[in-house]
């Protein structure tokens, strides 16, 4: 992704772009650590920076592609190295001491349709169909953000109806991969990924944060299915069958063994 | 036999001997033996297939098989070097993500090619998802790794 | 803890002679889908092995008087792959798709299923229904026990330490059986099972004439449910005795308890309504 931004800043292919080990001695604080930022914070400073540096080259009435201009201006005597540091937009009020405020210039928004079908012998939730609509301000990779939101999505699937975490003196009784149950490809529907593109002015070609955005409706998408499926209120999730048996029982008690 | 005894298998189209015990996992001859680090270790209990690996032709967990309970026979990994059509698919479809199930994925993918390219019709969606049900995915969500079986399935086709 | 002792034989004989004065904790390895599990935990230590799995003559599905004869070492991929399978014994086919994935049901094994006797193996409530039987072989002979009496209990067998599995026979369909089975899993794949039904019944002029159902995961082995039969054979399938009958196996046959799978009210709940609406498919005609 840095690769993408850092190219189309500076007008060079992506083949000519490297992303050095990341080292927090070696870089500026760019901000709190809070969820879901790294495209559109850090890609913002390295697109910043991209730029800067470009307009520096292209100062120099040079001829050619990116790569040769700026080894003409490095051999030049040319600064190459730009540094960008991120700074809360005005109006925004960040306190990195009490770590208290607002952390995000722009939200990336979502909405998640979910299909359910509930077999009532067993309870047992299949996702039927699965519809995801993400502002991401701007795709920077469509691929790539498609498969982040497919995946993310599933697993807030697995989160609304399959994946138990239960602790036993604080131990997590689900410690393997035959105890955490996550969904395998039949136990997931078709993922339908719709992007939409509000681009944010503070983020690299408009980009907002996308990472942890799927996680957030796919839960309460399929439990308002189920509701709506069974006609009883489910409360938490993951709506495992046990936990559906016990309210459809509720509500239906001449069915109790 | 307790002891450590030598191994003789065909890896990848070449014959190897290794010592081993008896009762060493097929996973960790590959990848400490053999230094094959292309097969993952998702699980170590046979849930995940990360570890998947042809032996004789037949797809299974290379943590469930015991090296001596694989004389002789015909190993082949994602290190073969005829995986290159399902291999480009998921280049080509954005089939790997953060890579972890991507080499199980890829055999897997392979072993459904392998059964389909000959057959009259075209797998159904549920024939393709069950084909690959036993190599799970955190965080593709499967689509493009689905994608990715169906376009290799189609290039295999003559 | 020392390494295990292992024995690869290369043919029956062999393991045979092997076993012969084989001790009595002695494992039996086959596919090794859930022993290599137990063996890399650390959760079973054995202090030695006999490794079955390239011994050919436990391996081949063939017809034995009108039904099905399986070696030992027959896979749920063979199975699968098996015309002669299909036809006299779709259930245990059905059951078989239905066990792990892909990569298990190339190694997981009909007599694995039995050997293990988790009472979450999917294949041993159908061979209990259909009415199997396993012939164990020793080096002083061969004997044949129905499934009921192989699985003595929780991962508990009939095997003597000096037999092994040899084969698994399903005696030939009687006229008109009408067959079923389900599973519920933890998901639709790679799944162990909460709850497993199986049912073989047959009717004549409009009432059951034989009723054989068996279950899994709701007691410490696999069971027959006998109330099943007690409640139906002679009997129209009318609703309410089909009613009464699920309601009774459930609360009578099974056992089942809470684990980190699911709850004994769920098992049991679960198990009588799978085994009504399978009744009522079969009582229909399906």
């Amino acid at each position: 992704m840095f690769l993408a931004i850092a190219a189309d800043a500076l007008g060079a292919e992506v083949a000519e772009v490297r992303v050095e080990e990341p080292d927090t001695s070696r870089v500026p604080d760019s901000g709190p650590t809070v969820a879901s930022r790294t495209c559109m914070i850090v890609g913002g400073c390295v697109e910043r920076a991209c730029r800067e540096l470009r307009a520096r080259v292209d100062a120099a009435p040079t001829a050619g592609a990116f790569r040769d201009r700026a080894r003409a201006f490095l051999a030049g005597g040319g600064d190459g190295a730009v540094e960008t540091v991120y700074s809360s937009p005005p109006g925004l009020r960040w306190d990195d001491e009490r770590y208290r405020g607002d952390a995000y210039p722009a939200y990336g928004w979502a909405a998640d349709v979910a299909e359910v079908e509930v077999d009532l012998d067993t309870f047992q939730v299949q996702v039927t169909r699965f519809l995801s609509t993400v502002d991401v301000g701007k795709a920077i990779q469509p691929a790539a953000v498609e498969g982040q939101i497919e995946g993310g999505s599933l697993q807030a699937l697995g989160f609304a109806h399959l994946e138990v975490v239960t602790t036993e003196q604080g131990r997590v009784l689900q410690d393997r991969m035959a105890t955490c149950i996550i969904p395998t490809t039949l136990d997931t529907p078709p993922m339908e990924v719709a992007l939409v593109e509000v681009p944010y002015p503070g983020g690299p070609s408009g980009a907002k944060g996308v990472g942890e955005l799927p996680m957030d409706g796919g839960a309460p998408a399929v439990a308002s299915a189920i509701e709506d499926a069974l006609g009883v209120h489910v409360e938490a999730v993951p709506a495992t069958p046990e936990l559906l048996a016990e309210l459809w029982l509720a509500a239906h008690p001449g069915e109790a063994p | 036999m307790s002891e450590p005894f030598e191994l003789e298998l065909t890896v990848n189209g070449t014959p190897r001997t290794v010592r081993v015990a008896p009762l060493r996992r097929l996973l960790d001859v590959l990848r400490e033996d053999l230094a094959l680090t292309g097969t993952k270790e998702g699980c170590g209990e046979g849930e995940c297939g990360a570890c998947s690996v042809f032996v004789d032709g037949e797809l299974v967990n290379s943590c469930l098989v015991a090296a001596c309970q694989v004389e002789g026979c015909d190993v082949r990994t994602v290190e073969a070097p005829d995986l290159g059509n399902v291999q480009a698919a998921f280049l080509e479809e954005g089939g790997a993500q953060c890579g972890i199930c991507t080499p199980g994925m890829v055999l897997a993918v392979q072993a459904f090619v392998d059964e389909w390219a000959a057959r009259g019709r075209e797998p159904d969606d549920v024939e393709l998802r069950a084909a690959l049900a036993g190599n799970l995915c955190r965080c593709t969500g499967y689509e493009k790794i689905l994608a990715s079986a169906r376009t290799a399935l189609r290039r295999a086709r003559p | 803890m020392s390494a295990p002792r292992v024995t690869v034989p290369r043919s029956l004989d062999e393991a045979l002679a092997a076993l012969a004065g084989a001790a009595p904790e002695t494992l039996l390895l086959a596919g090794g889908t859930d022993l290599m599990v137990e063996f890399e935990s650390g959760r079973t230590a054995p202090r030695d092995v006999v490794s079955l799995w390239r011994l050919d003559e436990l391996r081949g599905v063939r017809d034995e008087g009108g039904g099905l004869r399986m070696g030992a070492l027959t896979t749920c991929a063979d199975l699968l792959g098996s015309d002669l399978a299909r036809a006299r014994a779709d259930v245990l086919v059905d059951a078989a798709a239905e066990v792990g994935a892909v990569q298990i049901q190339n190694r997981a094994t009909v007599g694995g299923n039995l050997g293990t006797a988790s009472p979450a193996a999917d294949l041993n409530p159908v061979l209990l229904a259909l009415g199997a039987t396993v012939r164990l072989r020793s080096a002083s002979g061969s004997r044949d026990l129905p499934v009921e009496e192989f699985l003595t209990g929780y991962r508990a067998t009939a095997r003597r330490p000096d037999e092994l599995i040899e084969s698994i026979a399903i005696p030939a369909r009687p006229a008109g059986e009408r067959r079923r089975f389900r599973k519920v899993g933890t998901r639709r794949a790679q799944s162990i099972s909460k709850v497993v039904v199986a049912l073989a019944a047959t009717l004549a002029d409009g009432r059951f004439t034989a009723v054989r159902a068996a279950a899994g995961s709701v007691a410490p082995t696999a069971v027959l449910l006998p109330s099943l039969a007690a409640e139906l054979v002679g009997q129209p399938p009318d609703e309410a005795r089909l009613d009464a009958a699920a309601r009774r196996a459930a609360r009578d046959d099974a056992a089942p308890i809470d684990d980190v799978r699911s709850t004994a009210a769920y098992r049991r709940l679960v198990l009588q309504r799978v085994l009504r609406t399978e009744l009522g498919a079969l009582a229909a005609g399906a």
